[in-house]
């Protein structure tokens, strides 16, 4: 007895040590590279695992158990890799996954009766653990956190939207350029980038309004507070040159190297951050063609002033560029000098004053030659060389005051802006046939000279207050710009042997003012009225005078001399009916405009006078989190402009001589359009 | 004498099921010194996991003793408490709206059933970066200088998977069993969710853990949501924790839990006596 039992059990512990299966193998990429991943393997159709095991360092697992069914099924899951499993027959084996990265596919479930909303809307970033090797400034640690991109001329976005407002320390030094920030503040002196969604910068506005926009501050160590910091680096090299100079350089020469030696590059940037008061200083040059221009783009302005924009149509024509990147074919010599002030005397005042000044002198250089066939033994050619150098001077200076309390808003802001830039170009044209019947058709040298110098200067006030529970907000902007511009050319004609100059003198100067008012009214939380009165006035005073010229008709006018004047009243009504979701707008506007020409050389003075009415209406609606609808229509005219309203000839450039002038000033077109957008 | 009898056993019975509760003792913690406006984003996450701690109706979070979050990123997953984040986030906005410069009242915004209580599985961060756990753990109210934290390796757990099947949020998930520091500990865990993790400390099984507790139900969690989208881990300031040893800050955990009065020095000024320990059931016996 006892020993059929002892047969049976020996029988059975080979039967299970038979059915003991082995499968091991190695999980890795397509490359070849291993995978963080784990190996788990459960009988055809039960999917209850047996075992499983993690992949080592070399990306090997080993599998041991017992089954009784046929075939098991295999899985390689990791969490980059999702899961891949295989079907094989239950015995001892090698199994290899070559698996590749794919995102986790899980479905949303949940089972509360309502789910949490994040609603706080400040995010903090800690800057230590985004920096990598290789991150010298704060920009480039931005780059490397999730949600912000950094576009290739320094804008920032978040979450796709651009940012409205950059802060170091919740202090608004740079006023839109925040490039230099990016650029030159050390990531090691950053503790932590703050993400500020619906952020409101007006005090007095942040529960009334909601606010769409983003904001970026940064938080400094306190190693960095309170100290002047100062980095220089300075660099030279050399590289083979050649002269240049306009004139001097024989221009059909092409084997001469243009460039400049020696090379240099120079940077001077002294940073300040305290509680009161900050201060950015910095100096940049080279001539290695780096745009050092680039840092001071404006990417958003703190208000909105008066835009001007004296009129000239007037312009050389410059060589064309090639398709290379602009460091390798930039032949320049840039500096910029800028000082950045920011005072806070108590917790609501700011005064701010912003100086850049930038100058640079670029060379460029242009050739086409075109050859045509015309018939079998003979050939056109043409050919167009031009040398240029334009010389900028440009400094914007900005000063500001700001007091903004919980209960009333101040701005200020004065700016000035000066340029005094000038083109210089010379070009060779030639034009000739070969073969059997040559003919010289011209060999021209044409020499321009355009000085373009502009001044400009805007004041801009902006207050909103606080009226019970609603707001009243007032913007007045006035400008003045002023711009001589003279182009003179000269064209030898070596062919014909003859000389001939002209010259364009546009002296233009534009007024602008504008000057709005509105008052909100809230009705319960969701419904916003506001009623405004706004005018505005664009003075346009054009004179100018050609020389040289010889018109096709007679008595043909060369000069002009005019003032073109717009007045603009309005009455606007905006309705608007606001929840978190959905949003709806109806605007109502009526405007009164009027248009007056005083032309003094021809004695006529003409005024029209239109009464205006742009109805307009959008809606936006958010379904869900990923899912937007968007609808509008509006209708509006648009009515004539300078450009179509001047007399006299004016040389546009030496290829183009024109006129243009419209009877009567009447509006042009009507437009009715609307839109819908599903996100 | 039988009615006698019966009431006794009536009575044994409900004392023992008392007995049997984790009594969250202590109060809950002074939120300025826990760090609670100085956490910072370490990593992010797509996935995030929610879990129900003792709930008495899984529909109703009031009834919840805590509503955990496992939240899934790149380099780092992080366990911790959903009620006393979103009980923060509150507190920020509020003081920034009334710009209050006083206290905040201590248990405000703070869902869930024992909301004035301090508990560690509540109060705890439990950071998990490859193979390394850290516990942030911080102490309740009067022995926030007690707040440490330690490091120990992760998974730490053996388990033995067995056959029986229960459905869970929609996954099929499997049963495994352990012995852990003392208990007996059952968890179902989803096989087609390729994530190694669960609530606290379980993992290092091949699957979500969506249901785990221990065999005489003390503690209890049970998935309630997976979701999608970003959501950015958020960790306390390191100096507010400084390092110290699991064993340290076990013992010390089982300290205020057990006899809190006594722990953190209180007298009764009418000199009444203290009240008696409370028998504590801890999830880690050692």
């Amino acid at each position: 007895m006892h020993r059929l039992i002892i047969t049976a059990m020996l029988a059975f512990a080979a039967i299970a040590a038979s059915a003991q299966t082995v499968i091991e193998g190695t999980v890795a990429d397509a490359q070849g590279k291993h995978v963080e991943a784990y190996v788990s393997v459960a009988p055809k159709g039960t999917g209850n695992i047996l075992v499983f095991a993690d992949t080592d360092a070399k990306g090997h697992y080993r599998l041991e158990f017992t089954t009784e069914a046929d075939s098991v099924t295999v899985s390689a899951s990791g969490l980059a890799i999702g899961s891949h499993t295989k079907q094989v027959a239950n015995r001892s084996q090698r199994l290899d996954f070559c698996v590749k990265e794919q995102a986790m596919q899980l479905k949303e479930v949940t089972v509360r009766a309502q789910k949490i909303r994040q609603n706080g809307d400040t995010l903090s970033y800690l800057v230590g653990a985004y920096q990598q090797q290789g991150d010298r400034v704060i920009g480039d640690v931005l780059k490397h956190m999730p949600g912000i991109e950094v576009a290739d001329n320094g804008g920032i976005k978040y979450n796709g939207k651009t940012i409205k407002k950059f802060y170091v320390e919740e202090m608004d030094l740079l006023q839109g350029r925040y490039g230099l920030a990016t650029n030159n503040i050390n990531a090691s002196d950053v503790a932590t980038v703050q993400v500020l969604e619906h952020h409101q910068p007006v005090k007095m506005l942040q529960d009334k309004e909601l606010s769409d926009d983003v904001a970026i501050n940064l938080k400094l160590k306190n190693s960095a507070k309170g100290t002047v910091a100062i980095n220089t680096m300075l660099g030279g090299g050399a590289q083979q040159a050649g002269g240049w100079h306009i004139g001097k350089r024989p221009l059909t020469d092409s084997q001469a190297a243009i460039g400049q030696s020696p090379l240099w590059t120079a940077e001077v940037v002294g940073m300040y951050f305290a509680k009161r008061r900050q201060n950015m200083t910095l100096y940049k040059g080279n001539n290695t063609g780096d745009d050092v221009s680039k840092e001071l783009t404006q990417h958003y302005s703190s208000v909105n002033s008066v835009s001007l924009y004296p009129f000239c149509p007037t312009g050389a024509l410059m060589p064309n560029g090639s398709g290379l990147p602009q460091k390798r074919t930039f032949d320049n010599h840039s500096q910029i000098l800028t000082m950045n002030h920011l005072e806070k005397p108590n917790k609501d005042t700011e005064l701010g004053l912003n100086i850049a000044y930038y100058n640079d002198r670029i060379r460029r250089e242009g050739s086409s030659v075109g050859d045509q066939f015309v018939s079998d033994d003979s050939r056109l050619l043409a050919s167009e060389a031009m040398t240029s150098e334009t010389k900028l001077n440009n400094l914007n200076i900005q000063g500001r005051y700001n007091r903004n309390a919980p209960n009333g808003f101040v701005a200020n802001v004065l700016k000035v802006d000066t340029h005094w830039n000038s083109d210089r170009v010379d070009g060779l044209l030639a034009s000739e046939r070969t073969g059997t019947d040559p003919a010289n058709y011209g060999n021209n040298r044409v020499r321009q000279h355009f000085d373009r110098p502009q001044l400009s200067v805007s004041n801009t006030f902006n207050t909103i207050r606080n009226i019970g529970k609603n707001t009243f907000d007032l913007h007045f902007s006035a400008g003045y710009a002023h711009r001589p511009n003279t182009l003179t050319v000269g064209v030898d004609s070596l062919l014909q042997g003859t000389s001939t100059a002209y010259t364009q003198d546009v002296n233009s100067h534009h007024i602008a003012a504008s000057f709005n008012t509105s008052y909100a009214i809230r009705v319960g939380q969701r419904f916003r009225f506001s009623y405004g009165v706004s005018a505005t006035a664009n003075l346009h005073g054009i004179v100018t005078d050609l020389d040289g010229f010889t018109p096709p008709a007679e008595h043909a006018q060369l000069s002009n001399d005019l003032w073109y004047n717009t007045y603009c009243v309005a009455l606007a009504q905006t309705y608007k009916y606001e929840t978190p979701n959905f949003y709806i707008g109806l605007g109502l506007p009526l405007e009164l405009y009027t248009q007056t020409l005083d032309d003094k050389i021809r004695n006529d003075q003409h005024g029209y006078t239109h009464l205006l009415f742009f109805p307009s209406l959008s809606a936006n609606w958010s379904i869900s989190r990923d899912l937007w609808l968007n609808a509008g229509a509006n209708y509006s005219k648009t009515v004539g402009d300078p450009g179509g309203i001047y007399s006299g000839y004016i040389m546009s450039n030496y290829r183009a001589f024109q006129r243009s002038y419209v009877e009567q000033l009447r509006p042009r077109n009507a437009m009715v359009s609307v839109r819908f957008k599903l996100l | 004498m039988k009615q006698t009898l019966i009431t006794t056993l009536i009575l044994a019975a409900l004392c023992g099921g008392a007995w049997a509760q984790p009594k969250v003792n202590g109060s809950a913690p002074t939120r300025e010194k826990r760090g609670y406006n100085q956490r910072v984003a370490i990593d992010t996450a797509h996935v995030r996991v929610l879990y129900a701690l003792n709930a008495k109706d899984i529909k109703d979070e009031s009834t919840y003793l805590d509503l955990g979050k496992l939240e899934v990123g790149k380099q780092v997953w992080k366990y911790s408490s959903e009620f006393v984040y979103s009980s923060d986030l509150k507190v920020t906005e509020w003081v920034r709206e009334k710009g209050y410069k006083g206290n905040v009242p201590k248990t405000a915004f703070i869902r869930g059933e024992k909301s004035d209580k301090w508990s560690e599985l509540v109060y705890s961060d439990y950071t998990i970066r490859g193979k390394q756990l850290e516990e942030q753990a911080c102490f309740p109210l009067w022995a926030e200088r007690e707040n440490s934290s330690y490091t120990e390796p992760w998974p730490l757990m053996q388990w033995t998977l067995a056959n029986e099947q229960l459905s869970i949020l929609g996954h099929r998930c499997q049963k495994a069993t352990c012995r852990f520091r003392g208990r007996d500990f059952v968890a179902w865990f989803a096989a087609d969710v390729p994530i190694k993790g669960g609530p606290w400390k379980f993992g290092g099984l091949p699957g979500l853990i969506l249901k785990v507790s221990d065999v005489q139900n003390i503690y209890v969690w049970e998935a309630v949501a997976i979701e999608h989208g970003t959501y950015p881990i958020m960790q306390y300031p390191d100096k507010l924790y400084p390092k110290s040893t699991r064993k340290s800050v076990w013992q010390r955990q089982k300290k205020y839990n057990e006899d809190y009065r006594n722990a953190i020095g209180w007298t009764s000024l009418e000199g009444r006596p203290m009240p008696p320990k409370v028998r504590f059931e801890p999830l880690e016996k050692e």
